[in-house]
């Protein structure tokens, strides 16, 4: 398939928009990159995705494609001459879709759960459901990767990204709580799967340093505590 | 051809995107009715996580989650396609599908709320259908084109439920002059004949639900 005129909306710390960068890097896509500013959105963001008004977008050919996990299978199925993102086998690729729609939709929104919850005990309950998520993971790593080194197999596939997006966060989350939330006790696997993660070339330039995503949080609080301007 | 069993409950609308895949594939399967306030030891094996149906069963191996379900039947059993070919018109397919799931929650809350919560979910209803009729329909029969398909199905909650909840609350949100494009999609899409032989005895869904929303009230 022709490669044709490759955009991006995003914004760097989004482990969403992260999803898509990884994407692009496997297939060994050029594309350019075109930051959102935090706190306001571009004309061409609302012209691309007037729906959910949000990143990322891929915009190919002038055609706009939006939803992270949408856009990687859509990556999967157009450069079809780079490695495969999705696995071959139907069941496998279901599987992989399961795990990616739990961490969407019920372990990432638990570390809004934890940011908003009020008191010592509330906190501590939601890192407790986080953790108890991550164990989950470590034995959906066990099974999906069959010994091999990624959930894809020997290289970094569907559910990697899906999840590995999210591993910046995840540090931010242990600087703040000062707790280990992958751990060699509960999750030895993940542990030694996260740094692999890391070091992947399609990946390494793209994660953002914690440093940096510490950064970006403390800056959205603040705005998010600031009156409301006009 | 491995065995495959469907675990799903009569009045769910998850349950009935799978049924529907799989007869408009004319895949053999079996039914197991599940009940819900008694989960059987095979459901809570299969869908451990979640512990919802629908779950399906091919060949001993547990697929959970309606949307990843309706993927694996497309990939296993590729006649009678339920998704668009073109990887552009697939991912549009696909973001709608997802846009029915994530929203689809708001139609439940409306029916099982009172006082402002209700209000909010009415007036995030009306600008969920008014997205749906300005953006996701233009002017196909359904909402890939000229065959029925996966999006559609996502969207049975708009096509057949509302309908229910609409008349127990005493609501008239899906106005046929305000969204001609919904209303003449459902049209279509009620009309198919695997559509049409395959939803939930109208009557018993309105006295569920009926029943539901009036417990409801009493508790509140």
């Amino acid at each position: 398939m022709a490669t044709g005129d490759v955009k991006l909306l995003g914004a760097g710390a989004s482990p969403y928009v992260n999803r898509v960068q990884i994407a692009l890097n496997i297939k060994s896509e050029n594309y350019e990159f075109l930051e959102e500013k935090l706190g306001s959105k571009s004309e061409l963001l609302l012209k691309s995705n007037p729906i959910r008004k949000k990143i990322p977008v891929l915009i190919h050919d002038d055609k706009p494609i939006c939803e992270s996990l949408v856009i990687v299978q859509y990556i999967d199925d157009v450069w079809t001459s780079g490695p495969s993102i999705l696995p071959s086998d139907p069941y496998d690729r279901a599987i992989a879709r399961f795990w990616a729609a739990y961490l969407d939709d019920k372990w990432f929104p638990l570390m809004k759960e934890h940011r908003m919850a009020e008191g010592e005990e509330a906190k501590a309950a939601a890192i407790e459901k986080l953790v108890e998520g991550l164990v989950v993971l470590e034995e959906a790593f066990v099974k999906c990767s069959k010994g091999k080194a990624f959930f894809g197999g020997d290289s970094i596939g569907f559910l990697d990204i899906a999840f590995g997006s999210f591993l910046g966060w995840l540090r931010v989350a242990e600087k703040l709580v000062e707790m280990q939330l992958l751990s060699e006790a509960k999750t030895p696997n993940l542990v030694e799967w996260a740094e692999r993660f890391g070091c992947d070339d399609a990946v390494k330039d793209v994660l953002p340093k914690t440093e940096k995503l510490i950064e970006k949080f403390k800056i959205r609080q603040a705005m998010a505590k600031a009156p409301p301007s006009n | 051809m491995e065995e495959v069993k469907l675990f799903g409950t009569w009045p769910s609308p998850y349950s009935y995107r799978v049924i529907w895949a799989l007869k408009l594939k004319g895949i053999p399967y079996e039914y197991i009715e599940e009940d819900l306030s008694n989960k059987s030891p095979l459901l809570l094996q299969y869908n451990p996580v979640h512990k919802k149906i629908p779950v399906l069963v091919h060949g001993g191996k547990p697929i959970c989650e309606s949307l990843v379900i309706l993927e694996y039947i497309e990939e296993t059993w590729p006649e009678n396609p339920l998704l668009p070919t073109d990887p552009y018109d697939k991912a549009i397919a696909r973001f709608w599908a997802k846009f029915a799931d994530d929203k689809g929650s708001i139609m439940w809350t409306m029916f099982r709320t009172t006082g402002e919560e209700h209000e909010k979910a009415i007036k995030d209803i009306l600008e969920i259908l008014r997205t749906i009729e300005e953006h996701a329909l233009a002017e196909k029969k359904f909402f890939c084109g000229e065959k029925i398909g996966i999006t559609d199905f996502a969207f049975v909650g708009i096509a057949y439920w509302l309908e229910v909840v609409e008349e127990i609350l005493g609501l008239k949100l899906l106005e046929a002059e305000s969204f001609p494009r919904l209303h003449a999609w459902i049209k279509t899409f009620k009309e198919e004949p695997i559509i049409r032989e395959n939803l939930p005895d109208q009557e018993k869904m309105f006295a569920r639900l009926k029943r539901r929303r009036e417990m409801l009230l009493a508790s509140s």
